[in-house]
């Protein structure tokens, strides 16, 4: 899979999620913007699934941002 | 013999059933929307499936006994996730997965061993052990195929995580499903 970048990442899981685009602000946390267990992990299993990556929880424990995310997954396709 | 409900604590009881049977409804439905391995795929729709009807079997049951689920304000998944860390990908998805439904049908069985049970408890019970059965089933064989992709030590380590946040767990909430499940074998049959 060619490398994504973090707008495509953001585009993603705002579909996923269906939540506003506008919502998905680089600064935001992770924690206000998917403030329910369940859709942390359907959004983080749609990632892998849709970019072709594997993510493990010690990547993920390092996450805080929308950034922090798009950035990793952007990372992880370009690997 | 079978003997009716026994108070609010069975009611509450049968009322957490409900909610965790939905809550596990919710996750599995979630997860079956974005996975594409086409067998995984095939057996968590299924397994989704089988979370909402049992949801189902156990308003059913609760109408049939003449109550009303109670408001119960959480289950036991989202302790799991707090204790074991959301998992991170599928083959942690199923390891927690394998981790509940262990215990899900520990947990039925200890009721059914309740002598004065009441009939309609009893008959929904064991109709949804028979799925409880094939999910520990399908998971497991999910996860031995993941070992190719995964490795045997991170599958093997992923279950032990679950297996000690499921322990974890049960010590701190748990634990009171068996002793409501036990003060019922207290109570005489009608």
């Amino acid at each position: 899979m060619p490398a994504i970048d973090a707008a495509t990442v953001r585009h993603r899981i705002a579909e996923t999620l269906q939540l506003p685009l506008a919502k998905l602000t680089d600064d935001r946390l992770l924690t206000d913007v998917v403030a329910e267990s369940f859709a942390m992990v359907e959004m983080v299993i749609d990632l892998q699934e849709e970019f072709g990556i594997r993510l493990d929880q010690a990547e993920l424990k390092q996450l805080k941002t929308v950034a922090d995310l798009t950035a990793l997954v952007a990372a992880k396709t370009a690997a | 013999m079978s003997g009716g409900l026994r108070g609010d604590a069975e009611r509450w009881l049968l009322s957490y059933y409900r909610m965790s049977e939905i809550d596990g409804a919710l996750f599995f439905g979630r997860l079956a929307k974005v996975i594409r391995d086409p067998a995984i795929q095939f057996d968590l729709t299924r397994h989704f499936a089988d979370e909402s009807q049992h949801s189902r079997w156990w308003s059913d049951c609760m109408d049939e006994m003449g109550v009303r689920p109670m408001k119960v304000v959480s289950s036991y998944q989202d302790a799991y996730l707090e204790a074991g860390g959301a998992p991170a990908n599928v083959m942690e998805v199923l390891a927690v997965t394998l981790a509940f439904e262990k215990r899900v049908a520990g947990s039925y069985a200890a009721h059914t061993k309740v002598p004065t049970i009441a009939a309609p408890i009893r008959a929904t019970l064991e109709r949804i052990m028979k799925d409880e059965g094939w999910h520990i089933q399908w998971v497991s064989k999910a996860l031995r195929a993941m070992e190719a992709t995964y490795g045997e030590a991170d599958v093997a380590a992923a279950i032990k995580r679950y297996a000690d946040a499921d322990r974890e767990v049960y010590q701190r909430t748990l634990a009171e499903h068996d002793e409501i499940v036990q003060s019922l074998n207290h109570f005489k049959a009608a």
